[in-house]
């Protein structure tokens, strides 16, 4: 299975399209074939942000029975693929936003770090790996989303600005901020020089 | 004149702008100018090496923290199970698919067109509605030589039970804005940072029906929640 980003690059992002039309058509198999296609990276990026996995499902659910409902009114501004991601987003926020779950946001990110190991045993730790994965898990939904979309499915700026419905300046900046936080959550647990 | 182009950006592109970019140039998503001007400015930069050196370990921790693999087999069967019972819409006819550019809405082109996306549009009209719903609400306080009032002062917000509406992200405002006033509701805030909007319902409204109706537009709603 390639990965989300890798979709246009690859001729891939026609097949989806020619697949939503079918989709739009009202055809089963098509809908099954484009869930295939689509439900790993969504499935991943879905429990990055959501993480419960019961919730995950639902939500990827929801999305694609939208993706059959709306498939018509798809109007090819962006490629089908953002254009489910952008689905997923909103229904992930809605969800998160009526269980009253707000992810992680700052204050709760650092009720965790205070139940982290101390500076002394990070540092005895070798493994820079684990401890940024660690630090990535806790920043907020909103920048763990564009770390997400960035690095994982290897959206172009604009795929993300498209899916989040953002400006494209914003998503720079926003991701600006969420590397700039991810440094200064580092330089906390004792790894010097990680603020450039 | 390629060279010409090239120094232009170069010289366009500050450090910070390079820092933003460099997740983009990592990933090989950067444009090829851009990614010629990092090219150039990080064989002579030790902290822009050591700052691309920090994304590709980032990439590297963000690629093996989300292999989740494959979603549970059943849920596909569970999906087409629903198909049946989920109403297809039909495509947005020509003129209701963008108001903003439509050709029966010629003004609203030329008012809200300049926003970049069909969302940027409708929330742009839908602040202008609030505005023009709280101006008419003062006025009819207050009368046109009436004594100085804030804006704050009770209005539209505090007529009944309010509730908390993210729209579809294409859905469109006369569509949008005739739901809500079938339920004789204004939009009195919005959009919130997450792009919800506060609708006030009327005194006595009964909520569940309002929350049930709006439900039932699920082409145009995308969540409804109970306010405060």
């Amino acid at each position: 299975m390639k990965m989300a980003g890798t979709r246009a690059k690859s001729g891939e992002g026609a097949v989806d399209a020619a697949l939503l039309q079918r989709v739009a058509g009202g055809d089963r198999n098509a809908f099954a074939e484009l869930y295939r296609r689509l439900q790993r990276p969504l499935y991943g990026y879905l429990m990055k942000l959501v993480r419960e996995r019961e919730m995950v499902e639902d939500v990827l659910n929801e999305t694609m029975m939208e993706v059959w409902r709306q498939a018509a009114r798809f109007e090819g501004r962006a490629s089908v693929n953002t254009w489910v991601f952008s689905i997923a987003h909103h229904r992930a926020v809605s969800r998160l936003r009526r269980k009253r779950e707000t992810a992680l946001d700052e204050e709760s990110a650092a009720a965790i770090e205070d139940e982290s190991p101390t500076p002394d045993a990070r540092a005895e730790s070798s493994d820079m790996n684990r401890l940024l994965a660690t630090l990535m898990e806790q920043l907020s939904f909103e920048h763990r989303e564009i770390l997400h979309l960035a690095y994982y499915q290897e959206f172009s700026v604009q795929e993300i600005a498209d899916a989040l419905d953002l400006p494209a300046n914003t998503v720079k900046t926003r991701m600006f901020y969420a590397r700039q936080r991810l440094k200064a959550l580092l330089e906390k647990s004792g790894v010097q020089g990680a603020v450039a | 004149m390629t060279e010409r182009r090239n120094n232009q950006i170069k010289t366009a592109l500050t450090d910070e702008d390079i820092f933003e970019l460099l997740p983009w140039y990592a990933t090989g998503k950067t444009t090829p100018d851009e990614t010629k001007t990092i090219d150039q400015r990080l064989a002579g930069s030790p902290r822009l090496q050591a700052e691309l050196a920090m994304v590709r370990r980032e990439q590297q921790v963000s690629k093996a923290g989300a292999a989740f693999g494959d979603a549970p087999p059943e849920l596909l069967n569970h999906m087409l199970g629903q198909l049946d019972g989920a109403r297809q819409l039909p495509p947005i006819a020509r003129d209701d698919r963008d108001p903003a550019r439509g050709a029966a809405g010629g003004w609203l082109g030329r008012l809200f067109g300049f926003m970049p996306t069909p969302a940027l549009r409708l929330a742009l009209a839908i602040a202008c509605l609030v505005v023009v719903v709280e101006s008419a609400v003062l006025l009819r306080q207050t009368g046109f030589g009436g004594a100085y009032e804030t804006a704050s002062a009770p209005d539209a917000t505090a007529a009944g039970p309010q509730l908390i509406v993210t729209f579809q992200p294409n859905a469109g405002l006369a569509a949008a804005g005739s739901v809500v006033s079938d339920l004789g509701g204004n939009i009195v805030k919005g959009p919130m940072p997450d792009g919800a909007y506060v609708i006030a319902l009327p005194q006595g409204a009964d909520v569940d029906a309002a929350i049930a109706k709006l439900h039932s537009h699920s082409d145009l709603i995308a969540s409804v929640d109970r306010g405060s």
